[in-house]
Parts: structure tokens; C-alpha cells; sequence
């Protein structure tokens, strides 16, 4: 059940609480008399538990409880009665009859509009009923019929507990409907009245606009009259006021105009030369950016040479160490051969001496040979040959020592070539070491020159922008020159219509 | 006790308490014997029928009948005369004629 249908219920269901406590206490009420007139033995025993079943109900709904849990209540408190009655009228033939009486309570929880409490009120009976019979059958239905019996009892409590809870709905849905019409007419009528309260706030303030309005327009009217007459004498005072302040103010503004004019156009011009001085700048750095590339091509080339240059000077040099190393060494050899050249000499010497002994040798054997005679002629033969090869040892000794002559004056010959040229080595050598110093000077001003080249090169780089940024500027000179030129042309034009338009509003202020 | 207030709040202690009003009501009209008339005796202490009738007769009661369980009587007298000897003889009272009809046990 929604909120909603609960608020809607609310009043329903403490109205039919209040009658359902009134109906309550009225069988209270009824306990002594129908006791007394039973002659019931435990009347005040009945009567004290229907007090008690009695007390909270009450409570509740004097509190104006009138949730769930307190239908609840109300109806187990509305079930007892029942069973109390029947109790009183034990023994009395209208007994079964007070059975009768579950129904009217039943009937009665219709009031509280919920069926749930209904539900709880028809289980309770049939369940102790139904408990009763298999505990003590007897007590419950002493005539005959047995369970049949219960299960038909059991079966109308369902069906008029079935009824009840349809009628409930029904009454749940017609209510719910009835309360929502209610609260649409109750907002509805709250608009209407927000709107006429509305309505009429705006009459009043209509009412007192319309007054204040009359009010003011009769002071307006007497203040027009003032101020047309005041007017008059004003307007030919200030028409020859604004004759002079507006018409100076003119002669200004196209003066003005043209200044602006020459200004702009002198702007033009300079803005022209600059845009053309910019352009050829621009010419001028692109043709040096690119002879300094052609510069520095050149200058890697030319370090390149240098480079090789060096390379062959440092070869030479070390070339001209070796020859002079090889030179160096050549001298004691040279030293050696002519010792050994004079050795060879004396030993040949030593071998003249002897061919000379020798040839000498064989003359005296000749001659003593030929004193022999025929014994000696063997001998003479011997010495003659042996006479001949003295000779012809003294004729080689003699041409190996002029040979060996010429070997130490070619020896002294070569000695002195080999003092020459150590002498021009070592000039080599001193002319490579010259040569590989002016090499490295010129490769550090090679480098030099690249880096100037390279300085040269971002600083015209620098001047080639500069002068993008210059050009750009002069264009945007010569635009805002051309927009001041037409500013001025403008100005001038609206000084003209302002003069020709003050001229006529004078003359219309002064005929007025 | 601040459990308590909220159960009372919420309205189950409500409920829980005329319910418990209610099944001690109907225990009470289902269970108690009548003033003077026809009561069921049911013996606790295993007496027999014939021991339960000596006492019963003794306190001025009428046999009815046997009960419908062992150890059970129904007899015809006061509720006063019989309360004391039951609780003596240590057997229940219980009423003898039906809570809903009118012939009862008889």
C-alpha cells in the first residue's frame, strides 16, 4: 500500500478506530447485565478480561495511533468479544447463535480499511478452532458432522473474509480517487485564488499607476509650458553657441583630415622606399649567403689541399732523415774501404819486394847455372822461368796498385758526394720542417676563414630575415596608411555633411 | 530499554501484547470449569478413575461419566467444593461441557 493511498486513508481509518473503541466499550459495557441475567458465575472474571482487552485499543486511539500495528490491535481486541459472549452463554441454548456475532465484528473491521488485520482476525479464530478439534473435538463442535463441519465454518469465515476485503479495495480505490479529485480542486482552488489575489493586486496597482500617471501628466503639461518658453529664449542662445563651438569644431576636424591625408601619404611613400631598400637588402644578403657558401666550399677545398700538402712535406721529411741517417752511415764504410785499400797496397808491396827478390834469385841461379855448364843447363832452364815469373808477378803487383789507387781516389770522390749531399739533406729536411710549419699556420687560417665564413653566413642569415620582418612591416605600414588615408577621406567627407547638416538645423532652430 | 522503546515505537510490542491478551483470554474461557455444572477431572498423579471418584464423592459431586482420556472423569458439582481436593489429589479441572455447544463431554 502506497504512501499515497495511507494519506488518503488516514482520516477513514481513524474515524472507523474511534468507532470500532465506541463499539468495544459498549460490550464491555454489556458484560454485567447479560452475566446477571445468565446468572454466569464468572461474570466479573469476563468482565475484568474485556477491560483488559478494552485498555489498549483505548490507548492507542486517544494517542491518535493509527498505523498498521494499531488496526492490529484493535482487531484481535475486536475478535474477543466474540469468544466472551459465547462464553457467557454457555450452557444457554442461544449459544450458537452468539457464534453469529464473529461476523458483525468482522463486518465491523470494513471501518479500518485494511484487509490485513482482517486476514490475522479470521486466522486466529480458525485456527483455535481448528486446534481445539484435534485436541478436544468435543469442545468445538459437539454435534455430529466432524471435520466436514470445520471445513465448511472454515470456509464461510474465508469467503465472508473475501467480501470484506473486495468491499475494502473498493472503498481503498473510491477514496484514493476522491482525495486525489480533492487535492486537484484544492490546487486548483488555491491558483485561482493565488490568481485573483494576483488580479486584484494588479487593479490596485493599476488604479494608483493611473492616478500617479494623471498626476504627472498635469505636471508635465504645466512644466512643458515653462520649459517651451524657457526653450525659446535658450534655443537662439544655444544655436549661436553651437554655431560656434560645432562650426570651429568642423573647421578643426577637416584640417584635421587633411593632415591626416599628407601624413598618410608621406607614410605611403616611405613605407614604399623602405618595402624597396627591404626587397634589395634581401638580394643583397641571398647573393652573399651564397658566395659564402662558395667561400667555404672553397676553403675545405684549399684545407683539403693543404691537408695533402702536409702529408707529402711530413713523407719528405721523413724521406730526407732516412737518406741523411743512410748517408751517415755510408761515411764509416767508406773510412773502412781505404784503410783496407792501404792495407792492400802495403801487402802488395810486401809482394814486389818479393817478385824482386825473386827475379833476383834467378839471375844469380842463371848465372851460377851457367857456370855449371851442361849440369846447369836444367837449372838455367828453371831460373829462367822462375825469372819470368818474377817479372810478371812485379808487372801485376804493379797493376793491382794502380788499381787500388783508383779505388781510393774514387773512395775520396764518393766521400766527398757523400759530404754534398748530407749537406742537401739536411737542407731537405730544414726546408720539409719549413714547409710542414707553413702548412699548419695555413690550416689554422683555413679553419679561421670556415668559421668566419660561418659567422658571415648567420649573421647575413640574421639580415636576410631581418629583412623578411622589414618588408613585412613596410606592407603593414602601407595598409594602415591606405586605412588612414581613407579614415581621413572619411572624415573629411563626414566634417562636410556635418557642416552642411549643422548649418541646416541651425537655420531650422532659428526659424523655430 | 531504549530496545524496548523502539519495539513499542515500532508497534510489534503492540501487537505482541493484545495478542497475548487475546490467547490467555481464550485459554481462560476454553479451560476454566464451570461455577457448578458438569467438570472434566483429569488426574496428574496417574490416580485411577475409581480413585478419583472416591475424593470427587467425598466433596459432594455427582458421576457423570468416564472422560475421554485415561485417567479422567466427569462429574457434576462445584467448582469451589472441588478446587481444594484437586490440588490435594494433584488432577487438573477442566470444564465438562463444550466451550461452543451445549452437551459437552457427557
Amino acid at each position: 500500500m502506497s504512501a499515497e493511498t495511507d494519506r488518503a486513508l488516514a482520516p477513514l481509518r481513524l474515524r472507523g478506530g474511534r468507532i470500532v473503541v465506541f463499539f468495544i466499550w459498549v460490550n464491555v459495557l454489556a458484560i454485567v447485565p447479560t452475566g446477571l441475567i445468565h446468572n454466569h458465575g464468572d461474570t466479573w472474571l469476563v468482565l475484568a478480561l474485556g477491560l483488559a482487552n478494552a485498555a489498549l485499543p483505548t490507548w492507542l486511539i486517544w494517542r491518535r495511533q493509527n498505523d498498521g500495528q494499531s488496526r492490529y490491535v484493535l482487531c484481535l481486541a475486536l475478535i474477543l468479544f466474540p469468544m466472551l459472549y459465547v462464553y457467557l452463554f454457555r450452557g444457554d441454548p442461544w449459544q450458537m447463535e452468539m457464534h453469529m456475532y464473529f461476523f458483525v465484528c468482522f463486518s465491523l473491521m470494513v471501518l479500518l480499511c485494511d484487509p490485513r488485520p482482517i486476514i490475522l482476525a479470521a486466522a486466529v479464530t480458525i485456527l483455535h478452532h481448528v486446534l481445539f478439534y484435534f485436541f478436544a473435538p468435543s469442545w468445538v463442535l459437539p454435534y455430529t458432522g466432524g471435520i466436514s463441519r470445520m471445513l465448511f465454518h472454515g470456509f464461510l469465515v474465508s469467503c465472508e473474509v473475501a467480501i470484506l476485503i473486495a468491499v475494502i479495495r473498493q472503498i481503498t480505490e473510491q477514496t484514493v480517487e476522491t482525495r486525489k479529485a480533492q487535492d486537484d480542486t484544492e490546487a486548483a482552488r488555491e491558483q485561482a485564488e493565488e490568481a485573483r489575489m494576483a488580479a486584484e493586486q494588479a487593479l490596485e496597482a493599476a488604479r494608483v499607476a493611473e492616478l500617479r500617471a494623471e498626476t504627472e501628466n498635469r505636471s508635465r503639461l504645466l512644466a512643458e509650458a515653462e520649459l517651451k518658453s524657457a526653450s525659446d529664449r535658450r534655443r537662439l542662445v544655444t544655436a549661436d553657441d553651437i554655431e560656434a563651438s560645432i562650426g570651429a569644431l568642423i573647421s578643426d576636424l577637416g584640417t584635421v583630415a587633411a593632415h591626416f591625408n599628407h601624413q598618410a601619404l608621406d607614410i605611403t611613400s616611405v613605407s614604399g622606399l623602405l618595402a624597396d631598400e627591404a626587397q634589395a637588402l634581401r638580394v643583397a644578403s641571398e647573393d652573399a649567403m651564397r658566395s659564402i657558401t662558395s667561400m667555404a666550399a672553397n676553403s675545405e677545398q684549399l684545407a683539403d689541399s693543404i691537408r695533402v700538402v702536409g702529408r707529402n712535406a711530413h713523407q719528405a721529411q721523413d724521406v730526407a732523415a732516412a737518406t741523411a741517417s743512410a748517408i751517415a752511415k755510408l761515411g764509416p764504410g767508406i773510412a773502412v774501404l781505404s784503410q783496407e785499400v792501404d792495407a792492400a797496397q802495403s801487402i802488395l808491396q810486401m809482394v814486389s819486394n818479393i817478385a824482386n827478390q825473386s827475379n833476383l834469385l834467378a839471375l844469380n841461379a842463371s848465372i851460377e847455372a851457367a857456370r855449371s855448364g851442361d849440369a846447369g843447363r836444367g837449372f838455367a832452364v828453371v831460373a829462367g822461368e822462375m825469372k819470368q815469373m818474377a817479372v810478371a808477378t812485379s808487372r801485376a803487383a804493379s797493376e793491382i796498385s794502380q788499381k787500388l789507387r783508383g779505388i781510393v781516389a774514387a773512395a775520396d770522390a764518393f766521400r766527398l758526394q757523400l759530404d754534398m749531399s748530407t749537406g742537401r739533406v739536411d737542407e731537405i729536411t730544414d726546408s720539409s720542417s719549413a714547409i710542414t710549419a707553413a702548412v699548419e699556420e695555413q690550416q689554422g687560417a683555413t679553419e679561421a676563414i670556415a668559421r668566419g665564413a660561418d659567422a658571415v653566413f648567420a649573421k647575413v642569415s640574421q639580415t636576410d630575415s631581418r629583412s623578411h620582418r622589414l618588408n613585412e612591416a613596410a606592407g603593414r605600414n602601407r595598409a594602415i596608411a591606405d586605412t588612414t588615408i581613407k579614415l581621413a577621406d572619411q572624415l573629411d567627407e563626414r566634417s562636410r555633411a556635418l557642416k552642411a547638416r549643422m548649418e541646416g538645423l541651425l537655420l531650422q532652430l532659428r526659424a523655430a | 530499554m531504549s530496545a524496548m522503546k523502539s519495539l513499542w515505537t515500532s508497534g510489534c510490542l503492540r501487537s505482541f501484547a493484545q495478542a497475548s491478551i487475546l490467547l490467555g483470554t481464550i485459554a481462560v474461557v476454553t479451560l476454566m470449569p464451570p461455577r457448578q455444572g458438569a467438570i472434566l477431572i483429569v488426574s496428574l498423579s496417574g490416580q485411577n478413575e475409581g480413585q478419583i471418584a472416591r475424593w470427587a464423592i467425598d466433596h459432594q459431586a455427582r458421576l457423570l461419566g468416564p472422560g475421554p482420556w485415561k485417567h479422567s472423569l466427569i462429574v457434576v458439582g462445584e467448582r469451589a467444593a472441588l478446587l481444594g481436593a484437586s490440588v490435594d489429589e494433584g488432577a487438573l479441572l477442566l470444564p465438562g461441557a463444550a466451550g461452543c455447544g451445549k452437551e459437552g463431554w457427557a
